[in-house]
């Protein structure tokens, strides 16, 4: 088999499916970002998983333990591996799935490919980013309370403008995307009422670099040394004409009550092979004391 | 009471900043990158201790310092990074640039007035 050319987009490996379910699977995973690696044998699926950069997973179907058993050693992978087959007297892991091709339905590969998509986010990053944006807020916008819960929403509209902000640490890359509409919250305080557009953008813009100050103290507690960008501001109108290239990147999604703001944020190893491992976190305030040299 | 010159790139942030210095007297003079950092400088005497970020357009913090230390005019300055950055690494970078405290955002309004007061009364 010829060598796979593979763009710096993140992959599902998809081994010996039948070509229906393929094109549903491919369908799916388009629409979150992903693009998928059809191979047929165990050299092809070897090379897909040598070449890939970002690699999320994989669905594949077996006629024997022998044949799982290979295909397992090749992809050695934490990220999860989905199994659909027929054959039930083949032993995998709890967290791979068994469906019979009998009983595919579109809605059981929709639950499916959500369920690879969400494992694929570090434990405890949801709290990370919910401990990060509550404990900001109030010292940027200390004219009114406002509390950050978990959003299960993938995108919202009703905003005005996008703050995208980059980290990066030794071997994990992150980005947090926050849209805010400014109408919104004026109404929110007199104070805001009559600010300037770019002050009160500015303000938002400031809270995006602090959240993400404190999710890298935080990292560093688990032994990286990130580092934050600068913040970019695109308007709503913006937003529709730029296209942000790159892997998709597994988010945790938060919103106020209020929904003026929604926090997404992402993070990915660098290597692309398995997801970063957050479980051993321990989620402080920064520290406020002041470092003389 | 000092003259103290705020470099950042938020204007949010400067006006915080201003808010707590002029509330204990201090005189506040402000830019907002490295490169105006250096201008207000040069057209600000008796400047006593400087407030800078570190991740700015134009021109970053620590290379702002780098070229203040290499003026002898100003390299008696004292300088206070503030900043969301609290890795070692660039701690150690700020350090060896002659960095005199480092303050990792948000700030607490009383330690960080005590650590003005600390070097400039000195």
């Amino acid at each position: 088999m010829s060598k796979f050319i593979f763009k710096n987009s993140s992959y599902i490996i998809v081994y010996n499916i039948p070509y229906e379910v393929i094109t549903t699977l491919s369908s799916l995973f388009k629409q979150k970002g992903l693009r998928v690696a059809i191979v047929e044998d165990i050299e092809g699926l070897k090379d897909a998983f040598d070449s890939i950069n970002y690699y999320c997973g994989t669905f594949i179907s077996c006629t024997s333990q022998e044949e799982y058993d290979q295909i397992n050693s090749v992809i050695n992978s934490e990220t999860g591996i989905q199994y659909i087959s027929s054959e039930t007297n083949i032993v995998v892991p709890d967290s791979s799935k068994i469906l019979l091709p009998s009983s595919i339905e579109v809605q059981d590969l929709e639950k499916l490919t959500n369920d690879l998509l969400a494992d694929l986010i570090p434990k405890r990053m949801d709290e990370l980013s919910k401990f990060s944006a509550n404990f900001i807020f109030p010292s940027l916008f200390p004219q009114f309370s406002l509390g950050f819960d978990d959003a299960n929403i993938i995108e919202i509209n009703d905003f005005t403008h996008q703050i995208i902000c980059d980290v990066s640490g030794d071997v994990f890359k992150g980005r947090a995307w926050v849209k805010v509409n400014l109408n919104k919250l004026r109404k929110m305080h007199s104070d805001f009422e009559t600010m300037r557009e770019d002050l009160l953008i500015d303000n938002c813009r400031e809270f995006v670099n602090q959240y993400l100050g404190v999710v890298n103290t935080n990292m560093m507690s688990l032994g990286y040394s990130p580092s934050v960008g600068l913040p970019s501001v695109y308007s709503k109108q913006d937003c529709e004409s730029i296209q942000l290239s790159g892997p998709h990147i597994p988010v945790v999604s938060l919103k106020d009550e209020n929904s003026i703001f929604h926090v997404r944020l992402g993070i990915v190893l660098l290597d692309g092979k398995c997801k970063l491992d957050m479980s051993e976190l321990q989620i402080k305030e920064p520290d406020s004391e002041i470092d003389f040299f | 009471m000092a003259k103290i010159l705020i470099v950042d790139d938020s204007e949010t942030l400067r006006i915080q900043l201003r808010k707590v210095l002029e509330g204990k007297d201090h005189e506040v003079v402000e830019a907002c990158d490295g490169i105006k950092g250096l201008e207000a400088l040069e057209a600000n005497d008796g400047i006593q201790l400087v407030l800078c970020d570190v991740n700015m357009p134009e021109m970053d913090g620590l290379t702002m310092i780098e070229r203040v230390h290499e003026n002898s005019k100003f390299n008696t300055i004292p300088i206070f990074m503030l900043t969301t950055e609290s890795s070692p690494e660039m701690k150690s970078r700020g350090k060896a640039a002659g960095v005199r405290a480092w303050v990792t955002k948000p700030f607490v309004d009383a330690k960080l007035l005590g650590a003005v007061e600390k070097i400039t009364s000195m």
